[in-house]
């Protein structure tokens, strides 16, 4: 799929035909890196579209004798009536209804099959991984799961317990302030529901069934083929297992509501018995234009996007030694809001630094422009790292195609993105700080042992936590909001 | 007892012949794996190893080193983990603006800390005997060793005036790399990149410079970071837990201890740091593992061009530990109310090399399914929810244990699933179905080539085969689980499962709960 540089043979013979007698120190911005070969394939070549509107992206993949079927549907928990979809991906972890749920398990068990049915809050995603040698069995049973799903009136929705195997405690960790923050964030939205035993009732009773016949459809599916197999043949097959599959309206595409959190601050608080306090801090993030995009994701990049040598990291963990590790996690929505939340664990005597100097960040990348070099960074990362990983094996192009092709409708963003990110300039790095960053109105959330973060001694100037907003105790067994406990602070009403 | 000394002595017989008989290999033609590995050993005694997939943009490289935890000393666990922090932190080309105004600095500050230890070791009786506490703020000094902490702290504080953040990781960054890491286990530590394979020449110019000039910048942060990453694993509950059952499962060897206790963390020194740099991170003590878009012959002359002035240096000091032969049935019971009730039966088996190893992951599979069908027969797992079923090979290059837990959350049915681990290891002892070995060997062939797909994932199991064993026994030890037949899983089974060599691990609550069938309407 790609064409091979020769350039790296040639660099090789000019540079060193003779050997180093002394250590070669030459600085890397000095090294005369060649560029990056690189260039993005064509996903015209990987497309099919079958007449009933199902699309596919089938690529070879002749790493390992395996092959890998993913089905991305454009719709989550957030479309239909809670607990619908919840109830179709219990009805696809049960097989299909040509089949009992014993045979499908021994059917996934014979080809030694990884499976997985995950439901985002606006999107589905179905992947079915598979020896080579069992491809097309594979392909026509992954076919009838998708059109045919066994419905039972009877389930409780599918297993709904946490795995203990790796024995995390979630809820008091990292997670639990993300659940926490969560909550308080989709309060009320569509993106924040939680389905009542009624709703999983009303769901397994015909929910689900119609749930599914309104969006798992074809002009609804991108399927994402990748695996060692001919492409011709391949491309066949897939023909021959979906175009039987009624061909379905394609829903309009659900618009969610934004979600505009207003000042002041507000700080949750959670007293676990721990050894360490974990922070979430953030707030939402509307659906980001395209013309946004580009220095939103370089902003990112630098203030904390990436685990090494960004400013987040850089400040608490690398200057200070409070943390193992400082992230943002930019996650926008496709068609709703999403949120913008920076991460950070610690000690008890570094929890109250660290929200300080997470603060500090934050208010100086609105204030202050970036340095060149970090803008070269930056844009070397996202160009020649993240973006071409994207793209360097079948199976990664594959499902970032059919992926890109689920939300737009076509390959502008990908075709593009390249020379959006190199046009960024420092203004516009900090343009989008000032318009995605409003440190003024942020959820505060902290899960740790409380006391001992109070008691601890200060480091630098860091105030106790109550200086961030207004405190709100929260149940950890129960981070949802009470209506009684908790101020309504979200602009979006139902 | 007799029965299970015999079998012991067989199995002691059997380890060291291994040392004389190698892993009978299949020809090409049998193996279903394809790994074109290929080989240069430069006069230095670096190892360079590539794995060629022609039309790979990216290529995938890793530095392992044959050096982890098993080389540390008791109160000084962790050191191992600590030096691949520290080497983070750039070299005397990488991370400084001044690199001969910092210098200084630093000489400056070995020489202070020469003088902390001989003041902390003058004051050893004094510091060590005061009321010593397991805990990472516990520090005992005297007035001057508080004088010399001081006067090192303000050095480091010049000495960042010339710091330049980011050292290496950064120019890895803007030039495209991805999956930036270490890690350090008990016989390696690695550093990882995958890059475009046009700039494969930077991942060897910086790790060159990594392994011959790390400055020890920032000691006390990493300190306190390594702090951090140990206390963010004693949270998870079942830690202590797994830590009790590793200190049981062997007496002597290091591969059995913990990643370090709280007072360890403030016992590291630059000067002990620095002693298994030089001892360990040389040359010849080097694998370089590619995967990806590049060729051997491509790589021989820039390999050689970053590292060929390096100089073989005398072969590091290795373990001479050996764990003795289990004596005797060992048991933990470890009470807590944290995490669920468990039992578990452990028993050493031999290190990666041995013939009888990769018999013991396709037997992992078969007893992992015939457990958790026994466990449903018995009603344990309909009625009182087994949680999880993990049969667990440790893979290292010294010996190892298999691990067979259940994991409930019903303590009443500890006795009864104890008895039905037993009575389904014991069922181990005669051949299984053909079609349930075949069935294992399947899902392990398929594990395997989800692994080999990911060019990281496979590089790192071409660099762990050599620091375990050599990186040609990886082939072998793939297609021997796929020859072990079910009279091997017998044997094996007879051989190693007898009660001297078993470590049996039970958790359970301080206080007893009432079994969740009580508490059912």
């Amino acid at each position: 799929m790609m064409t091979r540089p020769f350039l790296i043979a040639a660099a090789a013979l000019a540079l060193h035909a003779i050997p180093a007698v002394a250590q070669d120190t030459t600085h890397p911005r000095d090294m005369d890196l060649p560029a990056s070969s690189f260039e993005r394939p064509d996903p015209g070549h990987l497309r099919l579209e079958l007449a009933n509107g199902l699309s596919a992206y089938v690529a070879e993949d002749h790493r390992a004798p395996l092959m890998t079927l993913t089905a991305f549907v454009a719709a989550g928990s957030s479309h239909g009536a809670p607990g619908e979809a919840a109830a179709v991906a219990a009805a696809l972890r049960r097989g299909p209804a040509s089949m009992s749920v014993a045979d499908f398990r021994a059917a996934l068990d014979e080809m030694a099959a990884a499976y997985s049915v995950t439901v985002g809050r606006e999107e589905t995603e179905i992947t079915m991984d598979v020896p080579a040698e069992d491809a097309w069995q594979a392909l026509d049973l992954f076919a009838a799961l998708l059109q045919g799903p066994a419905f039972d009136a009877s389930s409780s929705g599918g297993p709904s317990r946490m795995s203990q195997a790796e024995g995390i405690d979630w809820a008091r960790s990292i997670a639990g302030a993300i659940a926490t923050f969560d909550s308080r964030l989709y309060t009320g939205h569509p993106f924040g529901r939680s389905p009542s035993v009624d709703d999983m009732e009303a769901a397994n009773a015909g929910g689900a069934e119609r749930y599914h016949g309104a969006y798992v459809v074809p002009a609804n599916v991108v399927l994402a083929v990748a695996g060692d197999f001919d492409a011709v043949q391949a491309r066949r097959r897939i023909t021959e297992a979906f175009s039987g599959w009624i061909e379905g309206e394609r829903a309009a595409a659900l618009t969610f509501p934004e979600v505009t959190m207003t000042s002041p601050r507000r700080v949750l608080l959670a007293d676990v018995d721990k050894l360490q306090g974990w922070v979430v801090i953030g707030h939402e993030i509307p659906v980001v234009p395209r013309q946004d995009q580009a220095a939103l994701e370089v902003m990112d990049y630098i203030l904390g996007a990436y685990h090494l040598d960004v400013r987040l990291f850089r400040e608490s963990r690398e200057l200070r030694g409070l943390t193992n590790d400082n992230s943002s996690f930019l996650e926008s929505g496709v068609r709703g809001p999403g949120s913008y939340t920076f991460r950070t664990s610690g000690r008890p005597e570094t929890v109250r630094l660290l929200v300080e100097i997470t603060f500090r960040e934050l208010q100086k990348i609105r204030d202050t422009r970036a340095s060149a070099e970090e803008l070269f960074i930056a844009t070397g990362a996202l160009v020649d790292g993240t973006y071409a990983s994207q793209y360097a094996t079948g199976l990664d192009a594959s499902r970032n195609f059919a992926l890109e092709w689920l939300r737009d409708r076509d390959h502008d963003w990908s075709a593009g993105y390249v020379e959006r990110i190199r046009a960024v300039t420092l203004e516009q790095v900090q343009a989008a700080a000032q318009k995605y960053i409003h440190p003024d109105r942020m959820l505060v959330s902290i899960v740790g042992p409380l006391d001992k973060i109070e008691a601890s001694a200060m480091i630098e100037s860091e105030p106790q936590l109550d200086a961030w907003g207004e405190v709100e105790w929260v149940d950890q067994d129960d981070p949802s909001p009470s209506p009684s406990s908790i101020r309504q602070r979200l602009a979006w009403q139902p | 007892m007799n029965g299970s000394r015999n079998a012991l002595g067989q199995w002691t017989l059997l380890a060291l012949s291994a040392l004389l008989v190698a892993i009978p290999r299949p020809s090409a033609a049998q193996s279903n794996y394809d790994l074109p590995i290929r080989e240069h050993v430069f006069g230095n005694g670096l190892r360079l190893l590539v794995l060629e997939r022609g039309g790979d943009p990216r290529v995938t490289c890793k530095i392992f080193t044959d050096m982890g935890a098993i080389h540390e000393v008791p109160g000084l666990l962790g050191t191992a983990h600590f030096q691949e922090h520290i080497m983070f932190k750039g070299t005397s080309t990488l991370g400084t603006t001044d690199w001969e105004a910092e210098r200084v600095i630093r000489e400056r500050m070995w020489e202070l800390e020469a003088q902390l230890i001989e003041e902390k070791n003058r004051a050893r009786n004094a510091i060590r005997q005061r009321g010593i506490i397991d805990d990472y703020r516990h520090v005992e000094s005297t007035s001057n060793m508080d004088e010399l902490l001081a006067e090192l702290a303000e050095l480091e504080r010049q000495a960042a005036m010339y710091r330049e953040s980011g050292s290496m990781g950064k120019w890895y960054q803007a030039y495209g790399g991805t999956e930036h890491t270490a890690t350090t286990e008990q016989e390696y530590m690695k550093f990882d990149l995958t890059l475009p394979v046009e700039r494969v020449d930077l991942f060897l110019r910086v790790e060159a410079d990594r392994m011959s000039n790390t400055v020890f910048r920032e000691f006390e942060q990493e300190r306190m970071i390594l702090v951090e990453q140990r206390l963010g694993d004693l949270n998870i509950p079942s830690t202590p837990y797994y830590e009790q059952m590793n200190a049981l499962s062997g007496v002597v060897h290091p591969v059995f201890w913990p990643e370090g206790y709280s007072t360890d963390f403030g016992e590291y020194t630059r000067t002990s740091q620095r002693s298994m740099y030089e001892e360990y991170f040389v040359v010849n003590n080097t694998t370089l593992v590619f995967v990806g878009g590049v060729s051997l012959d491509e790589m021989i002359p820039r390999v050689e061009h970053y590292f060929g002035w390096m100089e073989r240096a005398p072969e590091p000091t290795r373990t001479p530990a050996v764990e003795p032969r289990p004596g005797a049935e060992r048991r933990l019971i470890y009470r807590n109310d944290e995490i669920e009730p468990r039992v578990e039966f452990r028993y050493q088996i031999p290190a990666v090399g041995h013939p009888d190893r990769p018999v013991f992951d396709v037997l992992g599979e078969v007893a992992a399914d015939r457990l958790t069908g026994r466990l449903a027969s018995a009603g344990i797992a309909g009625g009182i929810n087994v949680n999880t079923v993990v049969v667990h090979t440790a893979r290292f290059g010294v010996p190892a244990t298999i691990n067979f837990e259940v994991i409930l959350s019903d303590e009443a049915v500890l006795q009864e699933t104890e008895a039905l681990l037993d009575e389904t290891i014991q069922s181990l002892m005669t051949p299984p179905e053909a079609s349930k070995v075949a069935r294992a060997q399947k899902v392990l062939r398929t594990e395997w080539h989800r692994t080999a797909r990911d060019a990281s994932a496979l590089a790192f199991q071409i660099g762990h085969f050599q620091t375990m064993d050599r990186w040609e026994t990886l082939q072998a030890f793939l297609d021997a689980r796929d020859n072990a037949t079910a009279a091997d899983i017998a044997r094996v089974a007879q051989l190693y499962f007898v009660p001297d060599n078993r470590s049996v691990g039970v958790a359970r609550s301080r206080t007893p709960r009432r079994p969740a069938s009580e508490e059912r309407p």
